[in-house]
């Protein structure tokens, strides 16, 4: 048993670390998940990209480059401690799929696009009726000469779906099968003839998508692998998703921000890191924030060495989320009367952060599986309770 | 990165369990209550005779070739045994104390022939030494005073007397936990050397005592699940109930989150990192523990609470040892103190 990296490892974290800080900016829990700057990113994506790091782990025949899964895991944590955007679930997931699944018109017409970091997918999974219960979706795709017509709705498109991206859609193509055996995946362009999308705006300042389908028609060369199958394949994500799910490695720099702030600030002549409650609640996050990472790590270590891991990823997703939510509500215990205040308040930037993150983490114990739903696979995969 | 025990550590692992679930199953272990001493005796002697002791010395010392991670596996499997023995207090707190100031005692504790406790720094103990080198004084919660042949007995913030077993006449104390404790005088008492490992002892202990509640905690776990699908209420196991299933899922995720600081810890024995994760797995576990043990005894609702459910093993294991070898509460604070010293630079 070993937890350390190898000196190749390390050497690959710091190469990626000097290309974050020449081509990104400095370590921020905030940056990029904050305000979107769509011209600054796309520059960014074309460096990232002539590097081979959004085809790691693809076939050659596909562009793949030979990265060790190590240094995979390695790149999307530096990526995530930065707040450097990266398609991570293109690279891991949705690059892997299309080349297994997808026909070769699709293939040849996406993948490069993939490669080069210039498009963007959008998951069409949840519909008003169907959130957790995601194999009871509505959304009707009826065969039509040699494709398909999709008529539907769905919800929580993120970011919101721009002209040029793909929707990743599940559709109902036999209503009369059982559930799980009806559906299909369709890859639908956003601007398609029929597709009209809202926006919401959310708790986080930031906007979701939904998207209205009426008579919309998709080629059958969009049909993702067979008919009927969409359910495999929408597992399939699930297993190839087990590591990429991993946005947390922003928690270090988060924590040390906290703990910046509590030995920077005084309040009526004391300083907030003399404070007997200030100092057990950081005695008690810096624990915990360690542990997040060596959860991290260990499953990128197992899933990479091919052990069978069952609710590891449903154990990880629940504490980090929660994690991040006991490190932003200590953070606005420190900051006092003032932590309501907004970045457009004007007052203090690290405030504003601090609320903005706030705000988002309540997503993120519900998007990707609420930690519930997370608990229901901890007790059934993971401990073997029965069904109730 | 490696996730897995080399071929030694499984077969050490396997040989351990083998020997709890033949020998000393929880049912017997929780026999030990109506003849204490002559049961932890006959089991200690059973552990010795295997070799045990010299698990966590390093080879010239007559030691295992992994050291604290052979250690490990064996604190591991005594805690799902709930085994009641001074390993942790002998083998690794004092023992390596003592390894780290090169004392030749090291040699009997690692043949299972001395057994040295550390008499911890309590709310009521106090002890003088005298200018003459004498000790006078009271030590409390002392651990396996029925089978110690040696103590050491704290003065000041790391030096430590060490002082015959046949200078003291132990009383045992009853107390809730697995672990034999008692209280001594000291009364004009020689102290046969003064020493001064810094706090080795401490920090061997606390990631001892870490493993030991991990596999507590999680065989605790294994009692609950095995339960909850076994109990019918309102026609159906209770485990498929959810209020149920996600106290469940927290325990294990609580065990989870503990299990690698553990891990870790004792991976870096002997190297840099190692005192910071001993520290932080002991503080985690040290209260999580705890409260996973007695949420384990709630999923099995009233039974658990009769003296003789083994569900309370585990609990009453984690009673006796959370507190020992560093308070969780003590660790954080040291530990907040780095973070925010580190900060102001």
């Amino acid at each position: 048993m070993d937890y350390a990296y190898t000196d190749d490892e390390i050497r690959f974290r710091d190469e990626v670390r000097a290309f974050l800080a020449k081509e990104w900016g400095p370590p921020d829990p905030v940056a990029g998940r904050d305000v979107h700057d769509a011209e600054r990113e796309r520059g960014f994506m074309s460096k990232v990209a002539s590097r081979g790091w959004l085809t790691m782990g693809w076939p050659e025949e596909y562009g793949g480059t030979s990265f060790s899964p190590m240094e995979r895991y390695i790149l999307s944590q530096e990526m995530n401690r930065a707040g450097a955007p990266f398609p991570l679930y293109n690279v891991n997931v949705l690059g892997p799929l299309l080349i297994k699944f997808a026909s070769d018109e699709a293939k040849s017409e996406l993948l490069p696009r993939m490669r080069a970091g210039a498009l963007k997918f959008v998951l069409g999974y949840t519909e008003p009726e169907t959130g957790s219960d995601l194999a009871s979706l509505r959304t009707r795709a009826e065969r039509q000469g040699d494709g398909y017509v999709i008529n539907g709705q769905k919800l929580y498109g993120l970011p919101h779906p721009a002209d040029g991206d793909i929707i990743f859609l599940a559709a109902r193509t036999d209503p009369d099968a059982p559930i799980r055996k009806g559906i299909s995946i369709f890859l639908i362009d956003s601007s398609a003839e029929g597709v009209t999308v809202t926006q919401n705006r959310t708790l986080g300042g930031s906007h979701v998508g939904a998207t209205y389908y009426d008579n919309v028609y998709v080629p059958a060369s969009r049909r993702l692998g067979e008919e009927n199958e969409g359910w495999r394949y929408i597992r399939e994500c699930m297993d190839l998703d087990r590591v990429s799910g991993i946005p947390y490695a922003h928690f270090p720099v988060l924590f040390e921000m906290l703990v910046a702030f509590a030995a920077g600030h005084e309040r009526d002549g004391r300083r907030l890191a003399d404070e007997p409650w200030v100092i057990d609640r950081i005695g008690r996050l810096a624990i915990e924030v360690e542990a997040a990472q060596l959860l991290q790590e260990m499953m990128a270590c197992k899933v990479y060495a091919g052990a069978e891991v069952h609710a590891e990823s449903s154990i990880i997703k629940a504490y980090c989320t929660e994690l991040e939510s006991r490190l932003t509500e200590f953070g606005r215990e420190l900051v006092g009367e003032l932590a309501a205040l907004t970045t457009e308040a004007g007052v203090d930037e690290f405030i504003g952060r601090l609320n903005f993150l706030s705000r988002l983490n309540v997503a993120m114990t519900i998007v990707g599986g609420t930690n519930e739903i997370q608990r229901n696979i901890i007790a059934l995969q993971g401990l073997g309770l029965p069904r109730g | 990165m490696d996730y897995e025990l080399n071929e030694p550590q499984r077969l050490l692992k396997r040989a351990a369990a083998d020997f709890f679930a033949r020998e000393y199953p929880l049912d017997r272990m929780r026999d030990f209550r109506h003849d204490p001493d002559t049961n932890e005796r006959e089991l200690w002697t059973a552990i010795s005779a295997m070799g045990w002791n010299a698990a966590p010395f390093s080879e010239e010392i007559g030691g295992y070739p992994g050291s604290f991670m052979d250690a490990a596996v064996l604190l591991e499997e005594m805690g799902r045994g709930a085994c009641a023995s001074p390993f942790v207090h002998s083998a690794v707190a004092a023992g390596l104390a003592l390894a780290e100031v090169n004392h030749p005692l090291v040699k009997a504790i690692a043949a299972g022939d001395a057994v040295t406790v550390m008499a911890p720094r309590t709310l009521l103990s106090s002890v003088q030494h005298s200018a003459d080198g004498h000790l006078d004084g009271t030590c409390l919660a002392v651990p396996w005073v029925n089978l110690a042949t040696h103590y050491l007995v704290p003065l000041g913030s790391q030096r430590y007397a060490l002082v015959d077993a046949k200078a003291v006449t132990p009383d045992r104390l009853d107390s809730a936990g697995l672990d034999c404790i008692g209280r001594f005088e000291l009364r004009d008492a020689r102290v046969m050397d003064l020493l001064d490992p810094g706090d080795t002892g401490t920090v061997c202990g606390g990631a001892a005592v870490a493993l030991v509640l991990l596999d507590a905690g999680s065989r605790s776990l294994d009692l609950a699940v095995a339960y909850a699908k076994d109990r019918i209420q309102f026609g159906k196991p209770i485990g498929s109930f959810q209020a149920l299933q996600h106290k469940c899922a927290d325990m294990l995720i609580a065990l989870e989150a503990g299990r690698n600081l553990a891990y870790k810890a004792a991976t870096l024995h002997g190297q840099e990192g190692f005192a910071r994760l001993a520290r932080y797995a002991k503080a985690y576990l040290g209260e999580a523990v705890p409260r996973v043990t007695r949420d384990a005894i709630q999923v099995h609702g009233g039974v658990g609470f009769i003296d003789d459910h083994k569900v309370q093993l585990c609990y009453r294991l984690a009673l006796g040892l959370a507190n020992s070898y560093g308070r969780p509460g003590d660790i954080r604070r040291d530990v907040a103190e780095i973070q925010i010293a580190a900060a102001g630079r």
